[in-house]
């Protein structure tokens, strides 16, 4: 969560193609590759699918090394997970992997391009009212708490000399106390801030499409998941033949379509 | 920690679409169940109480790395419904940092939920306790255990499920064929539900700890916190 | 550098959110005994020294030492010799009465409960905190609430303080009662203190050398609180505002009154009127029907 501050930035400050477009349209994208990724046990099409996620990032104005090591962070789970499947075959632990990659990366780059609140007014069209409130508020209480929990947990530090684990664990636990402390005297201050402000009404004007900025995307997703479907009908291991040439080719050409915009 | 984290795609579709809709249920239910309740005070609590579990679980406070979901807290200070409808936020808030399932949303919310509501009934069971700092937190604690241990419970029982193939037996008749059909094309499966029995117990304990803490801290500090839920 | 309890030089910290905070020049140091205060305008990077002091922040680029350590790998080695109140005071009362706060900084340093019993008491009698020991640190006053927190990092005895921001949100009242407790514990223990302060009023009585930050973060002076305050060009360079008796005694030497830089302002007055007696020896001329004194 500690990353939401960094992620929260990027999301708002970065100009690239992926920051144009609308939140309705990369929603519709992150979908369109999740159902991909769901559909399919290919490794080959899985690649592909992972391939265009990185040209994606590569090509975009966010960072890379830090947006690809909080992607990395869930793999563990899916490693283990495919490591008990290691009895079936290995092109079903591969894919195990694959599929918490690409889960992982589409989820960051939805996130990293589009301002949050842009993805709650999409969200507040489709929950109930007191679901959306809740959503959002918390959203912002993250932001309002987390510098508290920190020096909470800074404190804790500080005041503490060596000490048994159980200890330092009851210690470490008084951070949560503090932030729930805190977090209910935030709570009403907050609400009726909102209701002020007028965030509780009914009528929500929601981000809207943005063309020609959501054709790229359009674009992009309409030949992915053509080539997905292709792959998926290619049998034997020529299959592999597509991913392994054309992942490459469209990493190339987005590092040069950033070296170029960057430089 | 019961959260599935089992990547997308994996599980069977019947499996997390049925978890979609019966977490759907849910959260209409408990969304029903908050229409004459004390919305000014509790939705606002259910919103900061769900950036709290993101916030504590991406800490460390936990010198060994284990992250609490403080999901039992959350049913203690507010009640089933909005301590289920706190659990779903919780889940979306990680879902933001690129940390969990889209496609297990559903599960993993009853999963948590189960842990939300089910720490609420049982702490109120323990109510007698609470009448001090130490029982409040002894109190929680043991509710912390049982309802992670059912949780986790539920968690395998998805998994193990999830493991069969129900086209292949849909033309046999029967539970009982279905039952042993069930695992038997993965073979891995003993071996996960063993790490995750091993490593959850040394969990449910940490969790209880924390949650204990927190509790006893709530009841000397805030009394009023761990006593409204009940009103909820 | 030997005697310096703390040296930070040409610091560079980044923080989570990807913002970096750069400090440029220096060596920012405070010698044994000495009272150290930062002054400089909001985000020039007082905080993020402190921190990086405190090895709550490491730092990408340049050098910073305590006590011979350097904070961000060694902060156990130095950890009990270090006390801090930082700006979020409430984050720092962790326990859920004053009495066991003021004692949570004790715990496993080999102290028997009478020795910590001991001292929590002596030290919530030299804060006036004794009738506040079962309270709930929460629910006390702003200034309750920094009594209880700097309290709680002097009862360990440390060699160095930092303190963030001490007297914000403060009244006056309780501003000259915390500048009080912190002279007292310099005086008790030759205590190492350096602290952060838009109230630069409190800043003459209480420290024997102010460091300038500007808003670039560059360190751009530093000497006794009557040299720095006498430098209206170094001053609003980093827009810091100085004093209103150094203020009052800037303008008064434009003017060809010199006098020495008073931090009472009753012995301002007393100055300015044996200045006035000395060098004033012709009484201006009565106005026409004017009643002679």
């Amino acid at each position: 969560m500690i990353d939401v501050l960094a992620i929260d930035r990027w999301s708002s400050q970065e100009r690239g193609w992926l920051h144009r477009a609308s939140a309705p349209a990369k929603l519709a994208a992150a979908a369109a590759c999740i159902a991909v990724l769901v559909a399919s046990r290919d490794v080959a099409v899985l690649a592909l699918v992972y391939g265009a996620l990185l040209a994606a990032l590569m090509s975009s104005r966010l960072p890379l090394r830090p947006l690809l090591a909080l992607s990395a962070l869930p793999l563990a789970m899916s490693a283990l997970f495919a490591i008990t499947r290691l009895g079936t075959t290995w092109e079903a632990a591969i894919a195990i992997v694959e599929k918490g990659a690409i889960t992982s990366l589409v989820l960051l780059l939805l996130v990293a391009s589009t301002p949050a609140i842009q993805l709650f007014q999409v969200m507040r069209r489709v929950m109930p009212r007191t679901l959306a409130e809740i959503l959002f508020l918390g959203y912002r209480s993250v932001f309002l708490l987390l510098g508290h929990a920190l020096a909470a947990r800074e404190a804790v530090r500080l005041r503490s000399a060596r000490l048994s684990f159980p200890t330092r664990l009851k210690r470490n636990a008084l951070v949560g106390a503090l932030a729930v402390l805190r977090a209910s005297e935030l709570a009403t201050e907050q609400y009726a801030a909102m209701r002020l402000r007028g965030l509780g009404a009914s009528a929500v004007d929601g981000p809207r499409w943005r063309w020609p900025s959501d054709l790229n995307v359009v674009l992009a997703i309409t030949l992915l998941l053509g080539a997905s479907f292709l792959i998926g009908r290619i049998t034997d291991a020529e299959r592999f033949l597509v991913p392994t040439v054309t992942g490459p080719l469209l990493i190339l050409a987005s590092g040069v379509a950033r070296w170029r915009t960057t430089s | 920690m019961t959260h599935i984290m089992v990547p997308d795609g994996v599980l069977a579709p019947w499996l997390w679409v049925g978890g979609w809709i019966v977490a759907a249920m849910c959260l209409a239910a408990a969304l029903w169940a908050t229409r004459n309740t004390d919305r000014m005070r509790l939705v606002p609590l259910a919103g900061t109480m769900a950036a709290v579990m993101a916030i504590v679980m991406s800490l460390e406070i936990v010198p060994i790395g284990y992250e609490p979901h403080l999901t039992v807290l959350s049913g203690i200070l507010l009640g089933p419904a909005y301590g289920f409808l706190a659990t779903f936020v919780f889940n979306i808030l990680r879902m933001l940092v690129g940390d969990g399932s889209v496609t297990l949303l559903g599960l993993n919310t009853l999963i948590l939920g189960a842990e939300s509501v089910g720490g609420y009934y049982l702490f109120s069971a323990f109510r007698r306790l609470t009448g001090s700092p130490t029982g409040s937190g002894v109190a929680a604690a043991i509710a912390t255990v049982v309802a992670l241990a059912v949780a986790t419970g539920l968690f395998l029982a998805v998994v193990y499920i999830g493991s069969i193939d129900i086209g292949a037996v849909a033309d046999q008749a029967g539970w009982d064929t279905l039952l042993e059909r069930a695992g038997t094309d993965d073979p891995g499966f003993p071996v996960f539900a063993q790490l995750v029995l091993i490593l959850g117990a040394v969990g449910w304990v940490i969790e209880a700890t924390v949650t204990g803490a927190i509790a006893a801290f709530l009841r000397a500090v805030r009394p009023t916190l761990l006593r409204e839920a009940a009103a909820a | 550098m030997a005697n310096h309890v703390v040296s930070v030089e040409d610091l560079r910290v980044q923080y989570p959110d990807g913002r970096t905070v750069t400090i440029l020049g220096g060596p920012f140091v405070a010698a044994e005994g000495e009272r150290v205060a930062l002054l400089g305008p909001n985000g020039s990077g007082k905080s993020t020294l402190l921190r990086a002091i405190l090895g709550l922040a490491r730092a990408t680029a340049g050098k910073v030492e305590v006590l011979g350590y350097d904070p961000s790998r060694d902060l156990d080695a130095i950890r009990l010799r270090l006390g801090a109140v930082l700006q979020d005071v409430e984050a720092q009362l962790l326990a859920p009465t004053v009495g066991q706060d003021l004692a949570f900084g004790l715990a496993g340093r080999g102290l028997s409960q009478s020795e910590v019993d001991a001292r929590v008491e002596r030290i919530a009698r030299a804060f006036d905190l004794a009738a506040l020991l079962d309270k709930v640190p929460h629910y006390l006053s702003g200034g309750e609430r920094r009594k209880v927190a700097l309290a709680g990092a002097l009862i360990t005895e440390p060699e160095l303080l930092i303190l963030d921001e001490p007297f914000a949100g403060l009244d006056p009242r309780s501003r000259h009662e915390l500048t009080e407790l912190i002279r007292a514990a310099h005086e008790r223990r030759r205590l190492t203190v350096v602290l952060t302060t838009h109230e630069v009023q409190e800043v003459p009585d209480l420290v024997d050398t102010v460091y300038l930050l500007s808003e670039t973060g560059q360190l751009g002076g530093h000497g006794s609180p009557e040299e720095i305050f006498a430098r209206p060009d170094l001053l609003a360079a980093c827009n810091v505002e100085p004093p209103p008796l150094a203020r009052l005694e800037a303008a008064l030497q434009a003017r060809g009154v010199r006098l020495p830089l008073l931090h009472d302002p009753e012995e301002m007055a007393d100055a300015l009127l044996a200045w006035h007696e000395a060098n004033m020896s012709v009484r201006p001329a009565q106005p026409e029907g004017a009643v002679p004194r």
